[in-house]
């Protein structure tokens, strides 16, 4: 063999060996060759944090964003950050939430965790507690957000006194449910644990209103106040609903307890404004409840 | 009648001798008075739906009462048997008093023991089927406990029968010198006591307050549906506001566990209940509602006092919670830990006691309330100056029961008869009473149900010795005495 062949060959060799070493190298996140002569690596390992964002490399492959720009949409929140809380890093805010509501107690653990390990939070901060107070604010915005209720369509009909009638009549039983809903669905065999889960139960009761007054025909001049109960009989659902799954979202089981309180002064007012309207327009409803509220403010 | 004295002797000297005769009557005693335990079953209203459950829960609640008080019985007799052995014959009648008087004090301490739980209160509270109530309707009884108070009542009781016994054994006879000394003594403090209880009587203010009592028909039930709280509220309502106008600046009372205020404010905000209240007459007067409402502490028997114009003006947080209604004793969670059943939940079942003033203002005039079991505590009513006493109750849970309710009413009557003071009962599922400041029934509703019942009560501030001084003169005398038993119960123990 000639030898200007064998040096080919050997050059062939070299290269053959030299792409092999390679292969083996970046697959093990080394790239000796490079730092040997210097050369920063370009192909970091999956399981750091290149760009600081609190998503790894291979998080960042998977929610698709880049992993050397922190904030991948630009919105000012760092995509780790979108992430836990529930937000698309990949669609500036403030409508960004992620379909999927993911579990708040999670999120808050998250967020807090992560900002105490990037140093965003740092727990001998004087501001902490409200640092945490206002993540968890952010936390519980933005869930009552992707849970909030979309005005369906309904039927109008005209202002009549029968239609009128008619439609305090069919929506009593929903106000009744609404004021004493607790006292329904309860065993008296429960125990405490079942007790929070039979609560959650309610939560069918209110789907099922919320479906029986989305269907229901409106005269003209109650629209307002049957929004106002369709908003809370949704509000309702979402809190009964989160109830239930207070063993694994204490967080969510909370805030609902806190918004079913505050759920009572809305329906109250919801009750004042219906009583007035009844007064104004000398409506004679055909059920107890109006009976009662009529004597309560006569 | 041979084969009876036969097995009573024979019950008279099985170990410890004395003890088996009068435990064996307590049993059979306070089986008759506890016999308002069974209208409880079923239990499903108190979180308990297996029926066999319910039976053995009762079963154990009323054997361990039974038990647990004919004790005292028991002790009593033993005591007796060997203190009067070597006893003169005078001191025979007043030993057994003494000695009575303290087993039936200690009862009444023993009970709340028998039951402690976290909402217990403990003192010489319990006094259920103390025998001084079977002479409710006696009125000179009534004005000795004035005086004396029940266990004054138990003393003079034990006392004559004590004579009568000693008579009938041959070992008084009508003539002799003992006999006729312990005679006079019973007349002379007969005297004295009524001298001293027509000092309080001729002292009453000539002013009456207009009472006006709303009787409710509630029934006992773990959950309402909204239409049957709807129902039995627009009940309530259409009552307050026939009364309202009727009561002319008076006191209008809910019974125990009406829960007024609490569904007013399900339908109503602050305000909204306020302007309520101011409408529904144009002059102010006062309501009295109970309602179990939860505070930082935990749920409470809460009794509001609500002014028409200014809202609500004090409360007073029930202080004598009744075992296994309102709290569950330790004895009762070790019962469901051993039969490995949860124990059932409830409000009710962990209510804490209060510690708040049990005096309520009206018009300057302070009023006692007593709600449900406060009632059988002597100790409460006669704490504390005031002038008119009001009693809320809810026998719904007994379904009607009338032995609960007689003994609840004797227990009330004696309580004002104690105290010198107007008493009114408010009742939920059972009658209402107006009673005067000796004890006497003045007025009654016909029946149980919704009803209205009104009166002119007098108040009256002036206190009677048995108000100012408590049991202090009786258990003292009773100390003396029961102390002379004891030293001759050393005297013959040395022979």
């Amino acid at each position: 063999m000639p030898n200007k062949i064998k040096i080919f060959f050997g050059f062939l060799a070299v290269i053959a060996l030299f792409s092999v070493y390679s292969v083996f190298n970046s697959l093990s996140g080394k790239s000796a060759p490079f730092a040997a002569i210097g050369i920063q690596n370009t192909l970091p390992s999956p399981d750091t944090d290149a760009d600081h964002d609190g998503l790894t490399n291979r998080e960042e492959s998977y929610w698709n964003t880049d992993f050397q720009n922190p904030d991948t949409d630009g919105d000012g929140f760092k995509d780790g950050e979108e992430v836990v809380s529930g937000h698309d890093p990949l669609k500036p805010g403030p409508n960004d939430l992620l379909a999927n509501s993911a579990n708040l107690t999670e999120k808050i653990q998250n967020l807090v965790v992560g900002g105490i390990y990037s140093t965003d939070l740092k727990p001998d901060n004087k501001n902490f507690d409200s640092s945490i107070g206002n993540i968890s604010a952010v936390i519980v915005d933005d869930f009552y957000q992707s849970q909030s209720f979309q005005k369906p369509q309904i039927t109008l009909t005209n202002n009549s006194k029968e239609n009128q009638e008619l439609y305090l009549k069919n929506t009593a039983q929903i106000i009744k449910q609404l004021l004493l809903a607790p006292n329904n669905n309860i065993s008296a065999k429960a125990t405490g644990d079942q007790y929070i889960v039979l609560l959650s139960g309610l939560k069918n009761n209110f789907k099922d209103a919320y479906r029986d007054l989305a269907q229901m025909s409106v005269p003209n001049g109650w629209q307002e106040i049957h929004y106002n109960l369709l908003d809370i009989v949704n509000r309702s659902t979402v809190n009964y609903e989160s109830l239930g799954s207070y063993q694994t979202d204490p967080y969510r089981s909370y805030i609902a307890l806190e918004d079913i309180k505050n759920m009572d002064s809305d329906i109250k007012e919801l009750i004042k404004q219906v009583n007035s309207r009844i007064t104004q327009n000398h409506l004679n409803p055909d059920d107890n409840f109006y009976k009662l509220l009529n004597q309560l403010f006569k | 009648m041979d084969r009876v004295i036969k097995i009573y002797g024979k019950i008279a000297r099985l170990r410890p001798s004395g003890f088996w005769p009068g435990f064996i009557v307590g049993l059979i005693y306070f089986s008759y008075i506890f016999r308002w335990y069974w209208p409880l079953y079923p239990l499903t209203n108190f979180g308990i739906e297996s029926n066999v459950l319910s039976v053995v829960f009762i079963l154990f609640m009323f054997s361990l009462s039974i038990a647990g008080t004919a004790l005292f019985w028991g002790l009593f007799s033993f005591f007796i048997l060997k203190a009067t052995k070597k006893s003169s014959t005078f001191w025979i009648p007043l030993i057994a008093a003494g000695t009575f008087v303290f087993a039936e004090y200690a009862k009444a301490w023993g009970f709340g023991l028998l039951w402690l739980g976290n909402g217990s209160l403990l003192g010489p509270h319990w006094t259920l089927g103390n025998p001084a109530y079977l002479f409710v309707s006696w009125p000179f009884i009534l004005r000795i406990s004035s005086v004396w108070g029940i266990y004054g009542i138990d003393f003079l009781l034990i006392w004559t029968i004590s004579i009568v016994y000693l008579l009938a054994t041959g070992k008084y006879t009508a003539s002799s010198r003992i006999f006729l000394l312990n005679l006079g003594l019973i007349i002379f403090i007969f005297f004295i006591t009524i001298g001293l209880s027509t000092k309080s009587n001729e002292i009453l203010t000539p002013n009456t307050i207009k009472i006006s009592l709303i009787q409710t028909d509630d029934p006992a039930k773990f959950k309402f549906s909204a239409d049957e709280v709807l129902d039995n509220y627009a009940k309530k309502i259409r009552m307050l506001k026939e009364t309202a106008g009727a009561v002319d600046g008076g006191i209008v009372i809910f019974p125990e566990s009406s829960n007024f205020s609490k569904t007013l404010l399900s339908f109503l905000d602050n305000n909204s209940a306020k302007n309520y209240f101011n409408r529904l007459s144009d002059k102010e007067f006062v309501i009295i509602d109970h309602n179990i409402l939860q505070d930082q502490e935990g749920y409470k028997s809460k009794t509001l006092f609500i002014n028409s114009k200014n809202g609500v003006s004090g409360f007073y947080d029930k202080q004598l919670l009744t075992p296994a209604g309102e709290y569950l004793p330790y004895i009762l969670k070790l019962f469901f830990f051993a039969l490995r059943k949860s124990v059932p939940i409830g409000e009710n079942y962990e209510l804490k006691a209060g510690t708040h003033s049990e005096l309520l203002n009206y018009d300057n005039l302070p009023i006692k309330i007593l709600v449900c079991s406060d009632v059988v505590s002597p100790g409460i009513s006669s704490k504390n100056q005031y002038g008119l006493l009001v009693f809320l109750q809810n026998l719904s849970g007994f379904k009607g029961s009338k032995t609960i309710e007689s003994q609840f009413l004797s227990m009330l009557r004696f309580r004002a008869a104690e105290n010198g003071k107007y008493a009114v009962l408010a009742s939920n599922f059972a009658r209402s009473y107006v009673i005067d400041n000796s004890g006497n029934i003045v007025k009654s509703t016909d029946s149980s149900g919704y009803q209205i019942l009104t009166a002119d009560v007098v108040p009256n501030k002036e206190r009677t010795w048995y108000n100012k001084l408590g049991d202090l003169p009786i258990l003292l005398l009773s100390l003396a005495i029961f102390g002379l038993g004891l030293k001759n119960l050393r005297n013959a123990k040395q022979d």
